[in-house]
């Protein structure tokens, strides 16, 4: 894992498994996304590659990495970095089985052939339904924290969330339901007010997975609380747009 | 009402009395004559219908496509190579599970460019994917069938589109006398289009045509091979309750036997072929000799029992193939494959030959019928094939 905080920290969002003990390696460094279709290219393969050689050189010993990387371009840059990995920046933490996050997958039930439309065609949602296998796991680095002192139920969030994750309230109002939350940030993006929906980093939270707090009804039961809550976290809001900010 | 017309106005005026709602054209011959007539229809006020000019086949097949989807009664059409234009449409409307009804004016398929002459070819390139497949004899046939593809497709039980095969030129072209059924009757026979929860429709919010993974595909195959071989029963039904309500009763709807009871040599052969051989049928019968013709309706859903039931036991079976399969099983016609592997379960399996011929439109006179009965009349006394495949006719 790449990330700035110590294992013992990480290891309340990290879901438990019941077996086999297994050894946590954190990697010092901003976490990083990558993909298919995103490659940045900002030292993370290069300090996990060292990370590895420091872990287990039974699988890829250091100078495999140096070798590897010289081939590359900005060979000494790429080959600094995980060096810096592989002298210092590696943490090691044994796990036991079921420390952690209680958290277990479920697998989706997939449905026979007698069971499906025939086609594949596949029925609408009516508003407040969700397919409750499209869960966000454990896997959202950020959440939407909504401000309804100043929300103005002009309902964006709700026709833009790719996951109809806002419930709407009988009083008009637009309650995420955050385990189908991906984290992706489009309601922030298109909420007109400014700092009405933030997006703040899944880790400030330790409510867990399965027991989201519910932020219509906390609000509804002590607004006070939650302003001051709302404001407590509202530092912490990731930079949705310059437009806004 | 009693009229003259060529076999493409039969299927025309088939859809004004199953009333569709759009049709998509776009010229080709010889399929192109149906599109003229319905054209004409609409113009004189018989049919009201969107008749929408596409800009090429696979718009064409897109257009009913989405028509079908949102609850429109369609028809559409195209020979040869405009038919495999459109082959990316042509399977999504049998995948996506519309029932569409397309007429194929079969015609040999380019190169060489311009052969407009019949071949079967085009329209068997889609016998794998869902559709069915029948083709026609006559006017009056094509007419009747073009009724009962729709009461077929549109049974809830199947949900598959249908293409009517007519051979060019011998039955699109030629003018036959066939009956005009009142439309009281039609619409006792075919109940209006109901797509039920799969309309696609404001009020019935659904996504058709999702992308899916491995992990879906299968079992919307499965769904399809059900539909096919649900169509079995269906079509039964249909041709059953035609003979009720219009009085025509075509007996056995997938096969139309003709003197094959007590026959040593059956040929077997698909469209206006039928003409020649049963002719041919006729003359050597009176000459004493034991012969018969099936003629195949039905290709898709392929009528295995009744191909048992009647060939099993027949010495020689002799098919005629207005179509190749380069490079298939014995390197024959795709008839003639389909038909050997069927007989694979008979009790007594004939011994078989395939005429290849009439390509790109070379005609098959009644002589020439004679011919290949009398070298399958050989077979049978000697009681082998000399030679399995014979390209009749080809020029040496």
């Amino acid at each position: 894992m790449v990330s700035k905080r110590n294992p013992d920290e990480l290891l309340k969002f990290i879901p438990a498994r019941d077996s086999p003990p297994y050894t946590l390696v954190v990697v010092y460094g901003e976490r990083s996304i990558g993909d298919f279709w995103t490659f940045p290219d900002d030292g993370t393969v290069e300090r996990v590659l060292g990370a590895i050689a420091k872990v287990m050189p039974s699988i890829l010993t250091l100078d495999d990495v140096k070798r590897y990387l010289e081939s590359l371009d900005k060979p000494s840059e790429r080959v600094n970095r995980a060096l810096e990995a592989y002298q210092s920046l590696v943490k090691l933490r044994e796990v036991r089985p079921g420390e952690g996050l209680p958290y277990k997958y479920e697998p989706p039930h997939l449905p026979g052939w007698k069971d499906m439309m025939i086609g594949g065609a596949i029925p609408g949602l009516k508003p407040n339904q969700r397919n409750p296998y499209f869960t966000g796991g454990t896997a959202k680095h950020y959440r939407p924290v909504i401000n309804f002192d100043k929300c103005i139920k002009c309902s964006l969030c709700w026709e833009y969330c790719p996951d109809s994750v806002f419930d709407v309230t009988p009083d008009g109002y637009f309650n995420p339901a955050l385990a189908y939350c991906k984290g992706c940030g489009v309601c922030a993006e298109v909420c007109p007010v400014p700092d009405t929906i933030i997006m703040v980093d899944e880790m400030e939270f330790e409510d867990g997975y399965g027991k989201f707090i519910d932020e219509y009804r906390a609000w509804k039961e002590n607004r006070e609380a939650y302003r001051k809550w709302f404001e407590s976290l509202l530092p912490k809001a990731q930079v949705i747009s310059v437009r806004k900010r | 009402m009693e009229v003259v017309g060529t076999g493409t106005d039969a299927v025309a005026y088939a859809l004004m009395l199953a009333d569709i709602d759009v049709t998509s054209a776009y010229p080709i011959r010889p399929y192109g004559g149906v599109m003229q007539t319905v054209a004409r229809l609409i113009a004189d006020g018989y049919l009201k219908a969107e008749y929408i000019v596409a800009a090429h086949e696979h718009d064409q097949f897109e257009i009913v496509k989405h028509a079908s989807a949102v609850g429109a009664r369609t028809f559409v059409g195209s020979s040869g190579v405009g038919w495999l234009l459109a082959i990316e449409a042509i399977v999504a409307i049998s995948t996506d599970r519309y029932p569409v009804v397309a007429l194929i004016g079969n015609r040999a398929l380019d190169d060489p460019p311009g052969a407009y002459g019949v071949e079967h070819n085009d329209a068997l390139m889609v016998r794998d994917v869902g559709w069915l497949l029948v083709w026609v004899d006559t006017a009056q046939e094509a007419l009747d069938t073009t009724l009962i593809a729709y009461r077929v497709a549109e049974d809830p039980r199947v949900m598959l589109p249908v293409g009517i095969s007519m051979d060019g030129a011998f039955l699109t072209h030629s003018e036959h006398v066939f009956k005009i059924p009142p439309k009281s009757k039609v619409q006792k026979f075919l109940p209006p289009y109901d797509l039920g929860n799969r309309k696609l429709h404001p009020s019935n919010v659904i996504s058709v045509a999702p992308q899916v993974n491995e992990d879906w595909v299968t079992e919307i195959r499965k769904q399809m091979d059900e539909a096919m071989k649900n169509a079995r029963k269906v079509i039964e039904e249909a041709y059953r309750d035609f003979a009720k309500i219009f009085g025509r009763d075509y007996g056995n709807p997938f096969v139309e036997p003709y003197m094959v009871e007590d026959a040593d040599v059956v040929m077997v052969g698909m469209g206006t072929v039928s003409k020649p051989i049963k002719e041919a049928v006729r003359r050597l019968r009176a000459k004493g000799e034991r012969v018969g013709f099936l003629r195949i309706r039905w290709f898709r859903p392929f009528p295995t029992d009744d191909i048992i039931r009647y060939l099993s036991g027949v010495k020689v079976v002799a098919v005629v193939d207005r179509d190749y399969s380069f490079g298939s099983p014995f390197d024959g016609g795709a008839v003639f494959t389909e038909i050997r592997s069927a007989l694979y379960e008979a009790e007594h399996r004939p011994l078989m030959m395939n005429f290849i011929g009439g390509l790109g439109g070379r005609e098959i006179t009644y002589n020439d019928a004679i011919n290949m009965f009398n070298m399958a009349l050989d077979a049978a006394r000697k009681g082998r094939v000399e030679q399995r495949v014979i390209w009749y006719g080809v020029r040496e």
